[in-house]
């Protein structure tokens, strides 16, 4: 949240997460290199350069597929959301073992001879009607070139400056980045090794993407089309739940319509709502619990107070909120969004409406 | 061909890496004063992509000194 940068926001969970990927990295890593060893012993045996290639460029293919899965698991099943809390750091590492895998061919491939390693590398294969001889390299240069936009624009300063949709779409760049990878992928050691294992895993690892996708659009796509307006003479309201399906203390996300969604607390027996979308990222708060008296969005925790949608002094950062009432036992909300950090009145639950 | 699109790409990331540096230390709290007094890894975490996006950074720091932030 925003009131003054540091270069990085550290917590304990941060800390742990992020000992976790570093130490993960390695012992891929180091596994990797171990059993390649072993593998390919002489006389068939392989030079450790070629090896740590390998090794970096199929872990960072791994981070990337993680990454890409991370969203919509967290979608389906709540238990992977501790997954999506730091996901950036993630990125980021992913970021530099592509780097590492980069450089090492760059240096390998193309750093000795007269010519300028880059240039080598642009020029040494122009096969581009070819599929079998395809410059591949180049797919894998372009996608490390996103990369590192997304690596380098990943602090909180670039999302304030940018503003969240626009820091979201430049961050959709990801798929882009994936597409040139797999076909990096499918277009180099794919038509080297030939070996269809490797063909198959790869295969499998975009039917998995691709599949937890669907699922989660599926679920989204379902969900919104719950919405309930109501006939009648207000028809700003819309019923969106029972008193007795909200929980104290945690969010539920209600469907008002055409896409829109809505967050609703349940604090010392009365009904908040606000927009369902954080701030930040765009978080689901109504996935959310209330901390501290505070809102607080399951992706990333920041907080607003449920009443006004201000987040907490010193911070700024202001969310829509919404009129609320109930009849009988069923909460209705009025459609029209208030301005961000408006102060609104909750809807108190009786002891007949909560049962 | 390949030489003069890698002489391009220096001459942007060698204008960018000192635009860059320009705006991480210096112009940055003029866009964005919650980067006022922001600490120098802060400073050193957004160098890499005000290098690479100058020409944005250059737009918005020349609008907030005509004060349009």
């Amino acid at each position: 949240m925003s009131v003054g940068y540091v270069a990085v926001q550290w917590n304990r969970h941060k800390r742990v997460y992020d000992a976790c990927v570093i130490g993960g990295i390695l012992l891929y890593v180091g596994v990797f290199f171990s059993v390649g060893k072993a593998l390919f012993a002489p006389p068939h045996a392989i030079s450790d350069e070629i090896l740590a290639i390998r090794a970096l460029g199929t872990c960072a293919f791994l981070l990337l597929h993680v990454i890409l899965c991370i969203g919509p698991l967290a979608r389906l099943n709540r238990r992977f959301l501790p997954l999506l809390y730091n996901r950036r750091h993630l990125g980021v590492a992913t970021f530099c073992v592509a780097l590492a895998h980069a450089a090492l061919i760059i240096g390998y491939y193309h750093g000795f001879g007269v010519v300028n390693p880059f240039v080598s590398l642009l020029t040494s294969n122009t096969n581009y009607s070819s599929l079998a001889a395809f410059p591949f390299e180049l797919l894998g240069l372009i996608a490390l070139a996103i990369m590192f936009l997304m690596a380098a624009t990943s602090h909180d300063f670039w999302l304030k400056l940018f503003g969240a949709p626009a820091w979201k779409r430049l961050h959709m760049l990801v798929y882009v980045a994936y597409a040139l990878l797999v076909a990096h992928v499918a277009l180099g050691i794919l038509q080297t090794q030939r070996a269809p294992w490797l063909a198959a895993l790869v295969g499998a690892g975009v039917v998995v993407v691709a599949s937890l996708h669907i699922a989660a659009g599926l679920r989204e796509t379902r969900f919104d089309a719950t919405a309930s307006p109501l006939d009648g003479d207000d028809g700003d309201w819309v019923d969106v739940a029972d008193v007795g399906e909200l929980r104290e203390n945690s969010g539920h996300v209600a469907v008002l319509g055409a896409g829109r969604r809505v967050a609703l607390f349940r604090v010392n027996g009365r009904v908040y709502a606000t927009t369902n979308t954080c701030a930040h990222q765009g978080g689901p708060l109504g996935e959310g619990r209330v901390i501290d008296g505070c809102v607080t969005c399951p992706w990333h925790g920041w907080q607003y107070r449920a009443h006004d949608g201000q987040s907490p002094p010193p911070f700024s950062e202001k969310i829509p909120t919404y009129r609320a009432r109930i009849v009988g036992s069923r909460v209705q909300i009025n459609a029209k969004a208030l301005p961000p950090g408006t102060p609104v009145e909750p809807a108190v639950i009786s002891e007949h409406a909560d049962g | 061909m390949a030489s003069f699109v890698l002489q391009a790409v220096a001459a942007y990331g060698v204008v960018g890496v000192l635009i860059g540096a320009a705006f991480a230390f210096y112009g940055v709290s003029r866009v964005d004063h919650a980067a006022t007094g922001g600490p120098f890894g802060f400073r050193l975490m957004i160098w890499p992509a005000s290098a690479a996006l100058w020409p944005y950074i250059a737009f918005r720091w020349l609008r907030a000194a005509r004060g349009n932030a």
